[in-house]
């Protein structure tokens, strides 16, 4: 047994600065070679419990053991304090057992700034959770900050946007200033297993993935560079530690099983490690797939697609689907591979120029990177807002917590005064006051603790409208609680300690003489409390302002116009390159399905389109116009386009405005044709769009005639103007690929039964067969108003009524201090009515106050939402009056409760008391 | 002594001490208790026990700075006391002249 064992270090440092000084060394040195004789004798394990438990147990019996011989504290309190003693240990604890003993005294006034502290702690740490893991966890990686983002940069587009397979095998094969090159994309697969099917969420990687980010494998091997050559020709999976354990049970035997992944068997080749969940910072990756398997399963995300030869996905230089990390080799800096890669993207665009024209690298050090340089500029104002809001919420709570330390600091005015007129020192007092204040903070603190982790789990079975199973990655970290007990110890500080303070300022004799009564005044001026209730309306007034413009804009983002109707719509995204159809093949698919299904009853009209309204796909295409475009090296206009069939326009609703829909005139070796959009119309036709022609590709591209304009639809997100659209004739472009839209009189699940089974009965081999309705799909695309709203309108309800609490105890504590005076005005002649009057005129002055202030914080702020609302204005006044109107009523009830308790008050019991 | 009666676990102590002999500290006692009771000993409530039997003057103790071999291992090492010993011998007197008679009693109810 040697002596250098040492009990766990932590637990050691604690029980060394709570243990008396007197004792510390021997008791520490006894209790570090009991553990080693434990250790040595029953584990380590069991050792380190029992050294917890006495790191517990031995501060608890020695205070136990002094209280039993020892002078009561509340007397030694009362004397002055030798100066030498002041700060030792040993007074502490006098302080910490004396607030014991006053707090238990009090145990409402506990109870309730403690749970006050919890809800405000409990949900401004839930909400730092969320951002922390989506702000400030590091990548679960090697050298995190070795790491640098590529982006391929489109100057048409204006966006930092994903690579192409063939140009990150470009770029991995000559870069000198980068150890290692590794492309990812997100991806939705179709996991089928003995019949039952489910949508699995995953990344592609690169071969030299792992390898780059120093991954290890937990169990088999991980995915390398010989999984990574052959396009199409790689079918294995290694899965998440997560997804492993929870969905097959922690299987050890899964190596070498095959799982089906859209109609394709995967083998298994090895298991994640557990701390690593991924490059989505919030969700759990499933599995990992190989890149050169990106054709059978689609990469979700930014895609842009330009066209170039090459049969599947990761063999077309035009199909940009993968984001880039690189490791910065030794030496290097984000300068140096800036420059490299500007030359080797210039060789690209001069060897490509069909695929790589407009195209060029940006490079990001990978800490400066959350989510991609485009969101990250939401994420950070929008993660400030929550949290803004939630701090509103704790402060309003705090609020609550100084006006309740007020009133009894107010009370112990003469205690206090007691223990000051028998000497104790301004500052023993202050230490004693601090002390309490501390430890309900703590307790706070916990509890707040506790509640995120409540909340947290909550969350974690919370599932975004998406049929795809998530698995957030939430930790509560030593981060989250230190924000936890920080923001408990702050607000338990300045909202408990300095109205305690404030309250300790005693004038002595009026103190004792009036029993602790008066020290607030006559309780007639507004003073520190009226002010809290103030601050407190004034909160409540923004929460509920913001709430009410989010269900507004919720509301009028429901029924917004979107250019179609989304109602009873369903869409099945289809991929028939799946089974090896040829596009001609898939292309007679389409057509036969799309009229077995329009021949079903309940079905009034089938579509088809290559991308929806509203899909996260983005599909954009150069378009060059005779006239516009003046040079030959001239990009060309890009704009948002899709290929679809003549019915789509019905099915979706869109209304014909001037021209004719495709129809079965238009073939293959007809003239190209193509419908506009009303807003491309009148962006590059202002004359009239139809009959018009342009070129795609480039200025000696393929003609294409425009044959009709379409009203707008919403193209990429709920909220934007009017954008450009440009739909290509479906029978001219064939393609493996489409999504059917159908609609239905009504959405029943016989319907989408029946559907079903028409398409299962055209190829019985089809397995990746997901339905999603219009709505559903909508649903995501709202799901942050909606989501902001259910918060706000939470937040504005506890704010409402933490003030309806702060009120009523304002306005009931003022009538309780003026009952002497009421009693007067009632013995001399006032009317109840007139009494009454008085009480609520108080009140509602500090609401008015308070509703004026926050109303002008409300205008102030309500502009941060402005990205979020819809058809809404920022200071829309339906808004703003049904705040106004929901606080007037709640207060109104919370101030006639005492002030009717006051006109009641009987005159002789008023004079008579005390 | 008068008052002063002999706790339970402070008789408990003092027999440990007599036992291991003068000049032992905590931990060997808490390791007699556990090996003699088979109960689990809290170091600090040993210590506290200790505190009080000196405080009674039953036994004496002083901090042993370097008993350890290497560096500067604190103990504080206690010895009983004559008055230490005067008591545990007036407490078993005690005991066993209540203890005289009863035990066929206890066979008997066994």
């Amino acid at each position: 047994m040697s002596d250098r064992v040492v009990p766990p270090r932590f637990l050691a440092g604690v029980l060394r600065r709570v243990l008396p000084r007197h004792d510390r060394d021997v008791l520490l040195a006894d209790l570090a070679e009991l553990y080693r004789f434990r250790l040595a004798r029953d584990g380590k394990l069991r050792a380190a419990a029992w050294y917890a438990r006495h790191v517990l147990g031995t501060p608890l019996r020695m205070i136990a053991a002094r209280r039993s011989h020892r002078p009561s504290v509340a007397i030694k309190n009362a004397h002055p304090t030798p100066r030498r003693e002041k700060f030792a240990m040993e007074s502490i604890w006098q302080d910490i057992r004396f607030a014991i003993r006053t707090l238990a005294r009090a145990p409402m006034y506990v109870a309730v700034v403690v749970l006050t502290l919890t809800i405000g702690v409990g949900i401004n740490a839930t909400i730092f959770t969320m951002v922390n893991a989506l702000l400030f966890r590091p990548l679960p990686v090697v050298a995190p900050e070795e790491l640098v983002e590529i982006y391929s940069y489109n100057a048409e587009l204006d966006a930092p946007l994903t690579t192409s397979h063939p140009d990150y095998v470009s770029i991995s094969e000559s870069t000198t200033t980068l150890s290692g090159v590794a492309g990812h994309s997100l991806l939705v697969a179709r996991m089928t297993n003995d019949g039952d099917a489910e949508l699995v969420f995953g990344e592609f990687v690169t071969g030299g993935f792992f390898d780059l980010l120093g991954i290890k494998p937990h169990m088999g091997r991980l995915i390398g560079p010989d999984d990574d050559r052959v396009p199409g020709g790689h079918p294995v999976v290694v899965l998440g530690h997560g997804f492993w354990r929870d969905r097959f049970a922690a299987d050890e035997t899964i190596l070498g099983q095959v799982l089906t992944l859209n109609g394709r068997p995967y083998t298994v080749i090895g298991i994640a490690p557990e701390e690593f969940n991924g490059l989505v910072h919030v969700i759990d990756a499933q599995m990992w797939l190989p890149a050169t398997m990106a054709d059978t399963i689609d990469p979700i995300g930014a895609i842009s697609m330009t066209e170039s030869p090459g049969d599947t996905r990761p063999e077309q230089r035009g199909a940009r689907w993968m984001m880039m990390k690189g490791r910065l080799a030794e030496g290097m800096g984000v300068a140096q591979v800036q420059a490299e890669l500007d030359a080797i993207y210039a060789r690209l665009r001069a060897a490509y120029p069909d695929s790589n024209e407009d195209w060029s690298p940006r490079v990001l050090p990978a800490t400066s990177v959350r989510v991609h340089p485009m969101a990250d500029g939401y994420l950070a104002p929008v993660s400030a807002v929550m949290l803004g809001m939630v701090g509103l919420v704790l402060i309003s709570a705090c609020t609550n917590i100084a006006a309740m330390t007020l009133s009894r600091a107010s009370a112990r005015s003469k205690e206090i005064a007691v223990r000051l007129a028998l000497g104790a020192g301004k500052a023993r007092l202050m230490r004693q006051l601090l002390t309490e204040s501390l430890g309900l903070a703590f307790m706070g603190g916990l509890g707040g603790v506790g509640l995120t982790f409540w909340l947290r789990g909550l969350l974690l079975r919370f599932q975004p409208p998406n049929s795809i199973p998530m698995s957030w990655n939430l930790p509560v970290d030593g981060r989250v609680i230190a924000f936890a007990f920080g923001l408990a110890l702050a607000a338990g500080l300045v909202f408990g300690l300095a109205p305690a303070l404030r309250g300790s300022r005693t004038d002595l004799v009026a103190a004792l003489k009036d029993g602790g009564r008066s020290t607030e005044g006559s309780g007639r001026k507004l003073g520190l409390r009226g002010a809290l209730v103030v601050a407190q309306v004034a909160v409540c007034i923004i929460l509920l302002v913001g709430a009410a413009l989010l269900v507004r804009s919720a509301r009028s983002a429901a029924d917004m116009d979107l250019g179609f109707d989304p109602a009873a719509l369903l869409t099945y995204n289809i991929d028939m390159g799946f089974l090896d159809y040829s596009p001609e093949e898939s292309q007679q698919f389409f057509d036969d399905a799309s009229a077995r299904i329009a021949a079903l009853p309940g079905v009034t009209g089938v579509g088809l389109a290559s991308r929806m309204p509203l899909s996260m796909q983005l599909n954009g295409t150069p378009i060059y116009i005779e006239g516009l475009q003046l040079t030959e090296d001239d990009p060309g206009s890009q704009v948002d386009a899709t290929t679809v069939s003549g019915t789509y326009f019905e099915t979706l609703g869109v209304p014909l405005l001037r021209g004719r829909t495709f129809g079965p005139q238009d073939t293959a070796d007809s003239l190209a044709v193509a419908m506009v959009s009303q807003a491309l119309a009148r962006q590059y036709y202002p004359d009239g769009a139809v009959g018009q022609r342009f070129h795609t590709g480039d200025l000696n591209g393929p003609e294409v005639e425009i044959v009709g304009v379409v009203a707008d639809t919403k193209v990429r997100t709920v909220g934007e103007d009017p954008r450009p659209y440009l739909y290509l004739a479906d029978e001219q472009a064939t393609t493996s690929r489409a999504t059917l839209a159908v609609r239905l009189d009504r959405d029943t699940p016989e319907v989408r039964a029946s559907v079903r089974r028409q398409l299962l009965a055209l190829e019985p081999e089809m397995r990746s067969l997901t339905d999603a309705d219009m709505l559903g799909l909508l649903g995501v695309a709202l799901f942050p108003v909606r989501f902001g709203a259910a918060m706000l309108i939470g937040a504005g309800v506890i704010a409402l009524l933490l003030v309806s609490i702060g009120l009523y105890g304002v306005i009931a504590y003022s009538v309780a201090r003026r009952s002497k005076e009421i009693g007067v005005r009632m013995a001399l002649g006032a009317a109840s009515g007139d009494v009454l009057q008085m009480v609520l005129r108080r009140g509602l002055g500090l609401v008015a106050i308070g509703a004026v202030i926050g109303g002008l914080g409300a205008a102030l702020l309500s502009r941060a939402l402005t990205s979020v609302l819809y058809g809404v204005g920022a200071l829309d006044p339906l808004a703003f009056g049904a705040a106004f109107l929901i606080l007037l009523l709640v207060s109104g009830l919370a101030n006639w409760l005492p002030a009717r308790r006051a006109a009641r008050l009987d005159p002789v019991q008023a004079l008579r008391a005390d | 002594m008068g008052r002063d009666v002999l706790g339970g676990f402070e008789h408990q102590i003092l027999l440990s001490i007599l036992r291991l002999g003068d000049d032992t500290y905590t931990v060997p006692i808490v390791l007699e208790l556990e090996a003699q009771t088979g109960r689990e000993a809290a170091p600090a409530a040993v210590y506290i026990a200790l505190r009080r039997l000196e405080k009674k003057g039953l036994v004496s103790s002083r901090l042993d700075e370097a008993a350890g071999t290497r560096g500067a291992r604190k103990r504080r090492v206690v010895s009983i006391t004559p008055a230490g010993v005067d008591t545990l011998s007036e407490s078993r007197k005690a005991l066993v002249t209540l203890w005289d008679g009863v035990e066929e009693r206890l066979d008997a109810t066994k």
